[in-house]
């Protein structure tokens, strides 16, 4: 046993110098060049990110834009995961795998297709003019397609995350719930929902920040109104090359998400203890 | 319970660890034995080229009218196409495998300020004394670090059956078309374009960025690659857009309702061109190669496939292409070709108040 347990620390510290080498060290070069002004010490890049009204609009938009597609996420993957949880144990994989194909796919290739759906000449128009809706409809380049693409993309983490813990109930507890005479509602509000909030949680912080963090939606499928805070920092350092701005547009929204993300861990917990 | 799932969660965690670590070794190790073989074959007299290039039709037009008779005149070498990459990437030691760029105009002459190109010299082209003066990409130093191999012009598309043809660059913000408009995001040629028609000067751009906050609840979208306008041109999404002759006419050819104009403030010369990194070890090969992409045969099949502009002037197009593409002296001096040197240290300053009117 102590020669296993020598075995995985000598692992885990393999682990950490990965992780120090390819994620804390590019992750403290970027911190470094957002503080850094011609070799000196400087905060004028936050500075200028937090008096302009334009990157604050942009950062407020995309908490916005984030939180309610973590919502929407949240409410359309329980119930996916539910679905599938309470399906014959043999055909449950199936769904899974159903959920997961989508991410076999480029995002690139599967946000083309929003645009086609969403568009002009797309279905949803086409059925909207044929209810004499409206003669021009387009969704594309707005919060709403935006919003559709981030739901898209971060839908199976949430789903995976849901299905895991409502796997793991117990099934006895909800029979002595049924047994002593709760409806299924009650049961699910009092057992199951409960029950089943770390996986809530969990999914519920990586749709923050995946959506949080997202670059290509908007690009594909958002318009001047709907940049995010990741788009800006792109523009700022590709396409301006002012790399210290970009730099600081990221570690603001790096800390953001992080705060977001331990308010989110408190919460859990307070769950565990309810 | 709950310790022997742990540690079976950490189990899985080191395993995926391992094979990450054996991947990225094994991928190390690639690139080194391939980087190792390069380097023998060429004291064999093999040797391999690497450009990089803009992707879809253009590398498959540039395979076949520039790396195809190149090779065949040159055995022993091979070409291999690299993806497009960036100044900042260059800046950033991302050019090491690479020998020749392709750029936009801009880009050439900023990485050539920035001692990342080979300055390039008329003993090592057989096309020097053909090439248009436009063609030409010279640094601050005057230096040449890039040469042109096709011209495009920065106008209007449209699409002619929702609107009337566009006269002027204003019309992009007329009350027809909008929400049904789409530039492309930190352009330099539309914000020139716009400071024309506002009448700004370079001392004042405030005009230019009120025009852009006045444009931009009615832009569609504000568009990064220049293939972009095809798709919302085929939706409906937009009736208008500020884009490049060469797309524009293609897109035309192939049966889609969209038509290309330059407005009457005049149009902006689009050029991209090859440059050679100095980090090179072909140096040689690298400029041949650029020689080859600027003889009449293969700008001649850049205008046909693309609708390019040849930059060099012994190339003969058909009537009918000559209207279609930028050709001729005449119609390449009435485009405005940006003075990047000078523009080049606004850029950053523009581009960022550009990006603050345009954040709404």
């Amino acid at each position: 046993m102590p020669r296993m347990k020598r075995f995985y620390s000598v692992l885990g510290w393999i682990a950490i110098i990965y992780m120090a080498a390819l994620f804390l060290y590019p992750l403290a070069n970027v911190l470094t060049t957002s503080l850094n002004d011609n070799g000196s010490f400087s905060l004028e890049q936050y500075a200028k990110v937090f008096s302009s009204d334009v990157y604050m609009k942009v950062l407020g938009r995309t908490m916005w834009i984030a939180a309610v597609s973590t919502v929407i996420s949240i409410v359309l993957g329980y119930a996916l995961a539910y679905f599938i949880a309470t399906r014959r144990p043999g055909s449950q994989g199936l769904w899974l795998m159903l959920i997961i194909s989508p991410m076999f796919m480029s995002l690139t290739v599967r946000l083309y297709g929003w645009m086609i759906v969403l568009s002009n000449e797309g279905p949803v128009a086409a059925a909207s003019k044929l209810l004499h809706f409206s003669q021009e409809v387009s969704l594309l380049f707005s919060n709403f397609s935006v919003i559709v693409g981030i739901v898209h993309y971060v839908l199976p983490f949430v789903v995976l995350n849901i299905y895991t813990s409502l796997k793991k109930l117990n099934p006895a507890v909800l029979e002595a719930s049924m047994m002593l005479g709760a409806s299924g509602a009650r049961t699910f509000w009092h057992i199951t929902f409960p029950l089943s909030l770390p996986g809530v949680f969990a999914g519920g912080s990586i749709a923050f920040a995946l959506a949080a963090n997202t670059f290509l939606v908007p690009v594909m499928l958002g318009g001047p109104k709907t940049n995010l805070l990741s788009n800006m920092a792109y523009n700022a350092t590709v396409t301006i090359g002012n790399f210290g701005l970009g730099s600081a547009l990221s570690i603001v929204l790096l800390i953001i998400v992080v705060i977001v993300l331990v308010l989110f861990g408190i919460l859990e917990r307070r769950g565990h203890h309810a | 319970m709950r310790a022997g799932g742990r540690r079976k969660y950490t189990t899985k965690a080191i395993l995926s660890i391992i094979l990450a670590s054996v991947l990225m070794i094994a991928g190390c190790g690639d690139s080194k034995s391939s980087e190792g073989s390069g380097n023998g074959s060429e004291s064999s007299g093999k040797s391999e080229l690497v450009v990089t290039s803009f992707g879809g039709k253009y590398d498959e037009v540039f395979k076949k009218y520039v790396v195809e008779p190149f090779e065949a005149a040159n055995p022993g070498v091979k070409v291999t196409l690299a993806p497009y990459t960036g100044v900042a990437k260059l800046a950033q030691g991302g050019g090491e495998q690479i020998d020749v760029v392709q750029l936009d105009d801009f880009d050439l002459i900023e990485a050539g300020n920035k001692q990342l190109l080979q300055p390039l010299k008329k003993e090592a082209f057989t096309q020097w004394d053909n090439l248009y003066p436009q063609a030409f990409l010279n640094g601050s130093d005057n230096e040449t670090y890039g040469l042109t191999n096709v011209f495009g012009s920065w106008g209007i598309a449209y699409n002619p059956d929702k609107v009337d043809k566009p006269e002027s660059w204003n019309d992009l913000w007329a009350p027809e078309v909008q929400g049904k408009v789409a530039l492309m995001s930190q352009w330099i040629p539309d914000i020139l374009l716009t400071a024309k028609a506002v009448n700004a000067t370079e001392d004042n751009m405030d005009p230019v960025w009120e025009a852009f906050k006045a444009i931009t609840p009615s832009v569609a979208q504000y568009y990064s690659s220049f293939s972009a306008p095809e798709s919302l041109f085929g939706t409906g999404e937009i009736t208008m857009a500020a884009w490049f002759d060469g797309r524009a006419i293609a897109l035309k050819e192939a049966g889609q309702s969209v038509d290309f104009v330059i407005p009457k403030e005049g149009g902006v010369l689009i050029r991209s061109g090859l440059g050679v990194l100095k980090s090179s070890k072909n140096q040689e090969l690298a400029q041949k190669l650029i020689d080859f992409s600027l003889t009449p045969e293969a700008q001649k099949g850049f205008a046909e496939e693309l609708f390019y502009g040849p930059t060099n002037e012994t190339v003969e197009l058909e009537a009918e292409l000559q209207k279609k593409v930028v050709y001729g002296k005449e119609s390449l001096d009435q485009l405005l070709a940006p003075d990047w040197n000078s523009l080049l240290s606004k850029r950053e300053d523009w581009l960022t108040k550009w990006t603050e009117a345009t954040m709404q």
